[in-house]
């Protein structure tokens, strides 16, 4: 695809980077020369120095003849601007970082009228992210499928956790709640199956219908309390969609934050929220607010160092509790995520991964047979969804007597909305949507899971 | 440095250097020449399992950076010739390794400067593969095989800035490998469409494929003693028309492919680099006037020699070393100018020369007005400081390795003018010079040792200095 980025900053690098590998034609757009230079040494691109509304440069940039269009400027009002000006000079998609939250109430308003075709808000995505986190406390990622009805998580396997030195087998045999369609051990991706035994360290990626993780975890002996008391440290954008999102499950929110006015007005749109203006790293006030004993725990300012130094002590005083890290500096999440800090999370490489995904679903959608496509496990494995077509050779074969090839699962069936766990006697029929697990690349048709 | 990469790298140069020495083995074939049959065979088998062998040091990381991308190419391309004249060596049609050595070093940074004195006791397939390496090289090597086959995405952009030419690395669309695979096709259609020319002029297909590669490349290497003094005026015009093609922008090639007809001649540096060609032709044709039969022939000659010299070609159609002084001092001058940024061709390049001409009027400007504010324009745009610096500093590098290859040859019993004119001749891809190295002449009387300093700059002056120079660096090889 034809793929224009207006404005390279972190976001916009990660996201022009990631698109230049899956190999789009990706043109960028920057005022700022130094950002621009960056990009144009390390990623395969083609620059244009220039505000992005400026016709002469929207022009060179070719914007008229671009498939998608990404406004990820610093300013809100720059992006939606701009994507309005590049969907009249014939840009057939537009996505706009909007960071604002009066805003986020406006856009479904506009979007029509301006031809948006997806904002993107990375706090408001971010605050989503964790409230699916502490949804499931034992999970340290959440990823749905097939409009939500589908989840995915990881969950650790730890020595003395009930999964630990069992097989396949063992585990999902006797259950129709989930089953798990891939395992990370030390870093390799295996896609395990009956005879497969977890061990300490591995983590699995387990997929299941909605609504049903609670039922397995419960049923499989893994002790899963729910999340009813989070501590949140600082009160901005994060903070305050998080705090909302929680109140509305009945979860009891704390936040602490620095700045008088800022807890004032956090206090005024939330009333259910007990706010606290101080330090969100001192030890005294922590332990006030109950850290001892809250389920969880999210870091949220503004200052990396902060945050990872809050998370540490609340595990210190409390090493039941769930912890949230927010790291606004992408670089060092692979180095913060070992030092026991709980799931990281940073709002730029969540909002370019929305955007990455967004480009996939596009992409896939043009004639072939994949539906979606999400990476999953860093990158090592694609989970794709594809509608099973009369056709096709799968169709009323059980799953056990079908050649597939290795490394692939059939880990979900789609029936006209009722979400099937498959095991060995079930069939695909005409008209599912499967979702497929596996390490190969470049799947186009359901056919491709064969030998 | 990521080593194992750049091993990788090499092993794919090998691997598809040995792919196209199988055209060379078609020639031996097609003129029955069984000894070459088996010299161009046994290389190719050879290099093929090199290639292979250097393939299996699976890379553990793809990414590269400048450093590495610069290495890369430097290695490279000395790997790649030490591979292409395997063949003249155990054909014996260049049995001494050093001569064959620089003969292909000539070939593939498309200079044509020879060693030989007799180039029609070669074998068919050797002057093939010669005028075949000058096609391979003009437009890069590893361009060549970023759009045959994909490398790892990053790496592709830093070879492709370390080996095409020119202070800006412009791309026709945002992928490198998209823009590799046009860059090839334009160069692949206008070689072709020259070929078909000379075969309708009159020629032999072989000589016509031939002057056809040393025409694209801006080579020089011809498969007659004479050069190409010896073919009817209408290949001689062809080949004119087709060396200052290839001396063009290939980027402006694009835009009138994309139809900005305007934009194609509104291009400064074309507009220089062409008016350059007609005063110094015009000069060269009011000084030989004398010694030629007509005005015809005067302008075909002076427009014949200006356009392989400042293209950096080399063909020639007449010794220019028998001119008077102005008329060969403008074709040394002509010859360090060079042809268009991102063309085939060699030298400093229009496009530096005019962004340090415009340069340096605003220097004596800003030190009549100080505080004033200006900046240097090209095609009305202004042009960043960066991309000055980076004429300054190719200038001053330039000057450098002139003046010490200069005085390294100068230990050799030749005169000045042919040292002078030898090293700026290599240096910038032409071939031929003055003296004993001039139209008639060539490089085989020079010793061991100035035949590499030649080596070295031809390599040098082909990939614009800064990769060779970074592989003689320690820092470089460092981790």
């Amino acid at each position: 695809m034809k793929i224009i980025i207006a404005g390279v900053g972190k976001t916009g690098y990660t996201v022009a980077s990631q698109l230049a590998l899956e190999g789009h034609a990706i043109t960028v757009i920057e005022e700022d020369g130094e950002a621009l230079n960056e990009t144009v040494e390390n990623v395969d691109v083609v620059a244009y120095h220039g505000n992005c509304v400026n016709r002469n440069v929207l022009d060179d940039a070719g914007v008229g003849e671009s498939d998608l269009f990404i406004a990820l400027t610093g300013d809100d009002e720059l992006n939606l601007f701009s994507c309005l000006i590049a969907k009249k000079l014939g840009a057939k998609n537009t996505v706009a970082r909007v960071r604002q939250p009066e805003y986020s109430g406006v856009i479904p308003l506009i979007a029509e009228d301006i031809g948006l075709s997806m904002a993107v808000n990375p706090e408001r995505e971010t605050a989503a992210e964790i409230a699916r986190i502490l949804e499931f406390p034992l999970a340290n990622k959440v990823e749905f499928f097939a409009r939500g009805k589908v989840e995915m998580i990881d969950y650790a396997v730890t020595a003395k956790g009930p999964l630990c030195g069992k097989t396949v087998k063992d585990v999902f045999a006797n259950t129709r709640e989930a089953l798990v369609c891939a395992v990370n051990r030390e870093g390799e991706v295996l896609i395990p199956f009956g005879d497969f035994t977890f061990a300490e360290g591995d983590i699995m990626t387990i997929i299941a219908p909605r609504g049903n993780l609670g039922a397995f975890f419960k049923a499989s002996g893994v002790a899963g309390h729910s999340i009813k008391r989070v501590i949140i440290s600082g009160g901005g954008r994060t903070s305050f969609y998080l705090a909302g999102e929680l109140i509305s499950h009945r979860v009891r929110v704390a936040v602490i934050e620095r700045d008088a006015q800022a807890a004032r007005a956090l206090h005024e749109v939330l009333p259910e929220v007990e706010v606290t203006v101080g330090d969100g790293t001192a030890q005294k006030l922590l332990v006030e607010n109950g850290i001892e004993s809250a389920d969880a725990f999210c870091c949220l300012t503004g200052i990396d160092e902060e945050n990872i130094l809050s998370s540490l002590y609340a595990r210190h005083v409390n090493p039941e509790i769930k912890t949230v890290t927010k790291l606004n500096r992408v670089e060092f999440v692979p180095i913060v995520k070992p030092l026991g800090v709980g799931s990281v999370v940073s709002p730029k490489l969540i909002a370019s991964d929305r955007i990455v995904s967004y480009v996939r679903a596009k992409q896939n959608g043009v004639g072939s047979g994949v539906l979606t496509l999400y990476r999953i496990v860093d990158n090592k494995a694609e989970a794709i969804e594809f509608e099973a077509s009369a056709g096709s050779a799968l169709i009323g074969v059980p799953i056990h007597l079908l050649k597939l090839k290795e490394n692939v699962i059939i880990a979900c069936i789609n029936r006209g909305g009722k979400i099937i766990s498959p095991r060995g006697d079930d069939t695909v029929e005409a008209g599912d949507t499967v979702i497929v697990v596996t390490t190969h690349t470049g799947f186009d048709v359901l056919d491709d899971v064969l030998c | 440095m990521n080593r194992r990469m750049v091993v990788y790298i090499i092993g794919v140069i090998v691997l598809a250097e040995a792919g196209l020495m199988l055209l060379p083995v078609l020639v031996a074939l097609l003129y029955g020449e069984e000894k070459q049959l088996f010299a161009y065979l046994v290389s190719a088998v050879g290099l093929a399992a090199a290639g292979v062998l250097l393939r299996l040091f699976k890379p553990k990381k793809k990414a590269i950076y400048s450093k590495d991308g610069f290495i890369a190419v430097a290695l490279g391309w000395i790997v790649l010739s030490l591979g292409g004249s395997l063949p003249f060596i155990i054909g014996g049609d260049i049995p001494s390794f050093i001569d064959a050595f620089f003969e292909t070093v000539s070939g593939f940074t498309t200079t044509g400067a020879s060693i030989l004195s007799d180039v029609e006791a070669l074998s068919h397939a050797s002057l093939f593969w010669r005028s075949f390496t000058h096609w391979v090289g003009g437009m890069g090597f590893l361009v060549f095989v970023m759009a045959a086959l994909p490398l790892a995405g990053s790496a592709n952009i830093h070879l492709m800035r370390a080996e095409i030419p020119g202070p800006d690395v412009s791309k026709l669309v945002p992928t490198s490998r998209g823009t590799s695979m046009r860059l090839y096709g334009i160069y692949l259609a206008m070689t072709l469409a020259e070929i078909i020319l000379l075969l309708i002029a009159g020629n032999g297909l072989f000589d016509a494929a031939t002057i056809s590669f040393g025409t694209a490349g801006t080579g020089g290497f011809a498969v007659k003693n004479t050069s190409l003094a010896g073919y009817n005026s209408a290949t001689q015009i062809i080949v004119t028309v087709f060396m200052a093609a290839f001396g063009i922008n290939f980027s402006c090639y694009y835009l009138l492919l994309s139809r900005k007809v305007k934009d194609f001649f509104n291009n400064e540096e074309l507009r220089v680099y062409i008016c350059v060609l007609i005063c110094a032709g015009a000069l060269v044709a009011f000084n030989i006037y004398s010694s030629c039969a007509g005005l015809f022939d005067t302008l075909k000659t002076s427009y014949f020699q200006v356009v392989s010299v400042m293209t950096t070609t080399g063909f020639t159609t007449t010794d220019f070393n028998a001119w008077n002084e102005t008329a060969r001092m403008v074709m040394i001058v002509i010859m360090c100018f060079g042809a268009c940024t991102g063309s085939t061709g060699g030298g400093i390049k229009i496009a530096r020369i005019i962004i340090l001409a415009k340069d340096a009027v605003r220097r004596v400007r800003r030190a009549l007005t100080p505080g004033r504010v200006e900046c240097v324009r090209m095609n009305g745009r202004p042009v960043s400081e960066p991309v000055i610096d980076e004429a300054h500093s190719f200038f001053i590098i330039y000057m450098i390795v002139f003046v010490i290859s200069v005085l390294l040859v100068s230990f050799d019993t030749a005169d000045t003018v042919s040292n002078v004119s030898g090293v700026v001749a290599t240096m910038n891809n032409i071939g031929p010079g003055l003296g004993v190295v001039g139209a008639v002449g060539n490089y085989g009387s020079y010793s061991v040792f100035s035949k590499v300093v030649f080596i070295f700059d031809m390599l040098a002056g082909r990939l614009e200095f800064i990769p060779l120079i970074a592989l003689l660096s320690r820092r470089a090889w460092r981790n």
